[in-house]
């Protein structure tokens, strides 16, 4: 069936199965594999893309419900070259070992940025509530984040 | 055979008739939270998926002479950050800000949670003391108002026809002084689900007695339900630091009452004090009783 | 050479980051070849039985399915994937497809296809007719011989002793005897990336194998083994890799997609999903320890006898190397000179057994270390004090004879992590009342730097330096995303005195790097092959101020390299880029600047950590939140200090886990209860508290830069430190992991009873 649909601001036609997950057709219709996928069941985020301005769980929306929405992926984040202030502190605070959990969370904070110029600590918690890290303990994905905020 | 096709009703007139012919496979999509997972784990290949979530004229919030009205896609973000949910339905509020993740709650519907009546569901137990009717619709046009326990009837089983579908929740204004709260215990502070919930509105008299308690609980049992034995301990009674006890007394009454016997008994039994802690702090703790709900 | 270090001891990115934050980085879920086809596994649902008859023809008759395998059309091969050289002698009892089920996950069947949802499909169209036997599932029913058999032959599998001194006749008569119960749980890796392989013909017959692996040389022997194919036919890849932790260290999917593709002379790619990595790749051994212990009244350790029962799931894999590695732990963090530890591993019908991060240490330490709690309180001593009156010291020998305990730091983890977290001032503390209560705990641990002393330990590196000056390290390292391509990089620019940007390192590929003898076990990837780097990086250095004396025809003594430039002492004038130099000596030698060396590890010291905790437990409910952990390490030398507090950060979350949280739940019948992420919990970041690491830097002979190990251990004193902080703020004895709520209350509705 036909989804139409906006991704990292280009818009984009295709026929698409009813039972395709919004994931797989980021993944290999439009080979944005940064998304990834850790569980398959929305607990791990590390499908975590940005929908309407919220941060959604990729595997678990069938990609006919994103029929007409806007959609940002972590490949919308480096803009002409220059990377975003988040991603840039996560290099600096080496938020980053493996990965492969790093595209969920950069779009789950965000999303929260977007949102919550100044979230509190808690809050920057909360948003990564659903995105799990095996690697860092998340201290160091926090501190980047807090970063972010405090240059602000 | 692998043929699913996937209905977009874009209003109400084009979902009546997408329920006037429905089948055995037809199956109804909320945020698709919950559908997602069966879909892979029951290896759902064939039939047909009514996708609800762009009826955008079910996605509202708002006030109509004494009752809230909640559209069937609105989401959990929506809900648990709304003024007038806060306001007249602060335990729906608490619930659904403690459903799932933040990605889930961003598109999980309120609908959704209610037709999957899964035994720990938040939100329902909420409902559940809220006393809030399910407006439901089916293949003919027809509504109709039932209330929750008519809908959902034991775990994981609802008494919707295939040809029929949650649009609305309505919940009734209370104008008395009133409070009302949601806890909750899972494994995990966040992003886990409910091995006990409890919600609770409680109704004052003019010397701030308890004159009408509504307590449910989830978890407890195949489906949510409303605790006799609990309510009628909080009847009558003034909020004063006593009263915890006696709430923790009557909710392992209900415990016992409930799944003496079963393997988590001792646990639950326990633990529900810890509930009956949390609860209590919040409906009595701040500095008024009273207020709406 | 400790002073004035310009690379070495400083935070560098991990050399892949920017790709990494981009998504622009490819895992091999992410690679496509053209052609490329998708297979799916089918595993059975029993625990226990014959296959009567497997019937593939409803997947066989789907459009778009290639080929449908089975134990009837593949190799019967039997291999031990534990086995990762050559000349290892193990018991084989695996095979690519099984002819009986062992356990609720055991490889019945793939499916290939076109794509990846006919594949899915297709699977599910698969009947088996199973004869079902009575699962075994407790080790302890896996011990008694009479009992239905797993494989040919008794169930019990291993067993061993170890033993130092006369502890028999010590305990027979000793007055304080102090004595645990401990068991511990399966555990899942939980990388974020599940397991994946990607596999190939190339024309020339070669078989190509893409896998986030541990030791490609072992997925090498594995494959060339099961398929009966040369070494050299058979190249492995080790591309970017979403996280491991032991649990891709052993090839599961390796063999299985490489004879598809070999089958079928086409691109196979081969990508379980969260329930198939939890349930049929490999997991911790659950153990089932005791410890007795006899002390003095002054809190002298006299003798020591630990038990270890060991389940080692449906499959051998490393149940006697793990047996082992456990017991020898026992003797390398007190002095104990009298001492036996006896190990038994068993065949039952749950998820295999296999390395997981700390490989037997998380479990035997725990045992032990809530023991010496137990220990230290039986006499009323602060466990601190018990355990500095106990810790081996530096350069003490290990009485088992193993290789020497080296610059052994862990009295200093202990005082400098006790000051630092005002320890006796928390630990004395009356104890709270009401709802929740708060409390500390503390253990130690140790482990080693690779197998030196057990097993063949060397590395080949090929280091060159290239015309325009810049630096290309080729060996078989695999980044497992703890920074090990970093780290030796900052190595080896260290040596070199060339930016670490300047230097471009390669990972494992059995065409092209140098061999390995043992890839990322045994934490011996900076010991070891840091070693190596930095002895390759001197000796290129020295090969290069040789050429460049006889360049400018002057005493090697007279030659000054510096900041990427060679120059006669005399003629800072005229200064030659490292590059000019290379082509100087190219021209007047025909010499190309490289070096080639294989390197030997030259001993197996000890690393120490102790972590202190203070936790917060909710008396109503149990749930238990770790509120502060100060994780303490013995470390020689960081090279990179934020990967090492990345490390140990990573690796308390997954501690924590398992102390209070984490566990593959197995039922009687053998079925796996926490089977994804809903079930099976890892500590996500609300309740993840900040984690303070404090270093001990005190250097260590062998080690580059005098480093040691790091990742391993950071992961073992935590789960005993929350347990010890439990049992001492509630007076509660947990006698299992993890501490769930429920066992919490359990254990304090004992407690109230008594």
């Amino acid at each position: 069936m036909l989804l139409e649909f906006i991704v990292n601001g280009r818009g984009h036609k295709l026929e698409v199965d009813a039972r395709a997950r919004l994931l797989d057709v980021l993944r290999d219709k439009l080979g944005l594999t940064g998304t990834k996928e850790g569980c398959g069941e929305g607990e791990c985020g590390a499908c975590t893309v940005i929908i309407n301005g919220l941060a959604i769980n990729s595997c678990l929306v069938l990609a006919p419900q994103a029929n007409g929405k806007e959609i940002l992926t972590v490949e919308s984040l480096e803009q002409d070259g220059e990377l975003d202030r988040l991603q840039r502190a996560f290099i600096d605070n080496g938020a980053v070992q493996c990965g492969y959990c790093t595209p969920g969370m950069l779009m789950s904070c965000k999303a929260l940025l977007m949102q919550n110029p100044n979230p509190t600590e808690e809050e920057i918690r909360r948003a990564i509530e659903g995105n799990l890290c095996r690697c860092t303990g998340y201290t160091k994905i926090v501190r980047a984040v807090k970063e972010v905020v405090e240059e602000k | 055979m692998r043929d699913i096709v996937m209905k977009r009703p874009e209003n109400l007139e084009a979902l009546v008739e997408a329920l006037s012919s429905v089948n055995d496979t037809t199956y109804l999509l909320g945020g698709g939270t919950d559908f997602m997972i069966k879909l892979r784990k029951h290896r759902i290949y064939s039939g047909t998926i009514i996708n609800l979530t762009q009826i955008k004229e079910l996605n509202y919030i708002l006030r109509e002479k004494d009752r809230i009205k909640i559209g069937a896609i609105t989401t959990f973000t929506e809900i648990a950050s709304h003024p007038l949910i806060k306001q007249y339905a602060n335990c729906l509020a608490e619930a659904a800000d403690k459903v799932g993740s933040t990605q889930i709650r961003n598109v999980a519907t309120i609908a959704g949670n209610i037709a999957n009546a899964a035994p720990c569901a938040d939100t329902v137990t909420a409902l559940m003391v809220l006393d809030a009717k399910i407006k439901i619709i089916d293949g003919n046009g027809e509504t109709r108002e039932k209330s929750l326990d008519e809908v959902i009837i034991g775990s994981e089983r609802n008494t919707l026809e295939k040809n029929e579908a949650i649009i609305e929740i309505l919940i009734p204004v209370i104008e008395k002084k009133s409070k009302s709260a949601f806890a909750k215990l899972g494994s995990r502070t966040a992003v886990t689900i409910s091995k006990l919930n409890i919600a609770v509105v409680l109704e004052y008299d003019q010397e701030n007695s308890i004159h009408q308690a509504k307590v449910a609980l989830g978890a407890l049992g195949p489906k949510a339900f409303k605790s006799d034995i609990v309510e009628k301990a909080l009847l009558g009674k003034k909020p004063v630091e006593s009263l915890l006890l006696e709430l923790q007394e009557a909710l392992m009454e209900q415990v016992d009452a409930s799944i003496l016997g079963r393997g988590s008994h001792p646990y639950k039994r326990d633990a529900i004090q810890g509930l009956a802690d949390d609860i209590f702090y919040k409906l009595f703790a701040s500095t008024s009783i009273g207020g709406e709900v | 050479m400790q002073q004035d270090l310009k690379y070495v001891g400083k935070y560098v990115p991990i050399h892949d980051v920017k790709e990494k934050v981009t998504g622009k980085i490819k895992y091999v879920g992410d690679m496509e070849i053209p052609g490329m086809l998708y297979g799916k596994l089918v595993l059975s649902s029993i625990a226990h039985g014959n296959i009567v008859k497997i019937d593939t023809s409803r997947a066989e008759a789907i459009p778009g399915v290639v080929k449908v395998y089975t134990h009837e059309n593949t190799p019967s091969t039997l291999y031990n994937s534990h086995k990762w050289i050559a000349g290892l002698e193990v018991v084989k009892d695996e095979r690519l497809f099984t002819d009986k089920v062992r356990f609720v996950g055991d490889r019945m069947a793939a499916v290939v296809a076109i794509d990846r949802d006919t594949a899915e499909y297709a699977a599910t169209l698969i009947d088996i007719e199973y004869e079902e036997l009575t699962p075994i599932i407790d080790p302890l029913e896996a011990l008694k011989e009479d009992r239905v058999k797993i494989h040919e032959g008794s169930n019990k599998i291993v067993s061993k002793e170890i033993k130092a001194g006369m502890p028999e006749e010590i305990l027979n008569k000793a007055e304080i005897i102090v004595e645990d119960d401990v068991t511990t749980q399966k555990v899942h890796h939980a990388a974020m990336e599940t397991h994946v392989c990607l596999t190939t013909i190339e024309a020339n017959g070669q078989l190509m194998v893409w896998t986030p692996c541990q030791v490609v040389f072992q997925v090498r022997l594995i494959v060339s083994e099961v398929l009966g194919l040369p070494l050299n036919k058979v190249r492995v890849i080790k591309p970017p890799m979403g996280g491991s932790f032991g649990g891709k260290g052993i090839p599961v999917l390796e063999p299985v997609c490489a004879y598809l593709s070999y089958d079928l002379g086409k691109p196979v790619k081969l990508q379980m999903n969260r329930t198939e990595s939890i349930i049929a790749t490999k997991t911790r051994n659950a153990t089932i320890g005791k410890v007795k212990t006899a002390i003095d009244r002054e809190g002298n350790i006299l003798a020591r006898d630990i038990e270890m029962l060991i389940d080692g799931g449906a499959y051998f894999t490393n149940a006697e190397a793990i047996t082992m590695a456990m017991g020898k732990k026992a003797f390398r963090l007190y002095k104990i000179d009298n001492q036996r530890y006896s190990g038994e591993a068993v065949y039952t019908n749950t998820p295999v057994g296999g390395a997981c991060r700390g490989y037997g240490s998380p479990q035997i330490h725990t045992v032990t270390e809530i023991n010496i709690d137990h220990a230290a309180k039986k006499i009323g001593m602060d466990p601190v004090d018990f355990r500095l009156k106990n810790l081996v010291h530096p350069f003490d020998k290990d009485p088992i004879g193993g290789p020497d305990l080296g610059n052994a730091r862990a009295i200093d983890c202990v005082k400098r992590g006790m000051e630092a977290f005002e320890w006796k001032k928390k630990y004395s503390k009356p104890n709270d009342t009401g709802r929740f209560v708060r409390g500390v705990g503390m253990a130690c641990a140790t482990h080693g730097n690779g197998y030196y002393g057990a097993y063949q330990d060397y590395i080949t590196m090929d280091l060159r330096l290239t015309e325009d000056g810049e630096v290309i390290l080729k060996s078989g390292i695999h980044d497992l995303g703890c920074g090990t391509v970093t780290t030796m990089i900052q190595i080896v620019a260290e040596i070199l005195d060339i930016p670490p940007y300047k230097v471009m390192a390669t990972e494992g590929d059995t065409l092209l790097s140098p061999f390995d003898s043992a890839g990322t076990q045994a934490s011996r990837v900076t010991f070891v092959c840091g070693g190596a780097a930095m002895k390759t990086a001197e000796l290129l250095r020295e090969k290069l101020i040789s050429y460049t004396a006889r360049i400018f025809n002057c005493p090697e003594e007279e030659v000054i390299i510096e900041s990427e430039k060679v120059w006669h002492k005399d003629h800072e004038e005229n200064k030659l880029s490292y590059g000019e130099m290379v082509v100087k000596i190219q021209q007047a030698f025909k010499e190309d600047m490289h070096m080639n060396y294989t390197y030997q590890s030259k001993g197996n010291p000890a690393v120490y950590a102790a972590n202190f905790v203070e936790v917060e437990i909710d008396t109503f409910t149990g749930l238990v939140r770790v509120l502060d952990v100060l994780a303490v390490h013995d470390v020689g030398k960081a090279i990179n200090p934020g990967f090492v507090e990345g490390q140990v950060q990573g690796a308390i979350q997954m501690g924590i886990g398992f102390a209070l949280t984490e566990e593959i739940t197995v039922d009687d019948q053998g079925r796996i209860g926490s089977n994804n992420f809903s079930k099976y919990h890892v500590v996500n970041a609300p309740d993840m508290p900040d984690v303070k690491v404090l270093l001990i830097e005190e250097g260590e002979e062998h080690g580059p830069f005098g480093a040691k190990s790091v990742g391993e251990i950071c992961t073992v004193p935590i789960a005993p430190a929350i347990i010890n902080a439990i049992h001492h703020v509630l007076d509660i004895k947990i006698q299992s992991l993890p501490a769930t709520s429920e066992k919490i209350l359990e254990a304090l509705r004992g407690k109230n009873k008594r």
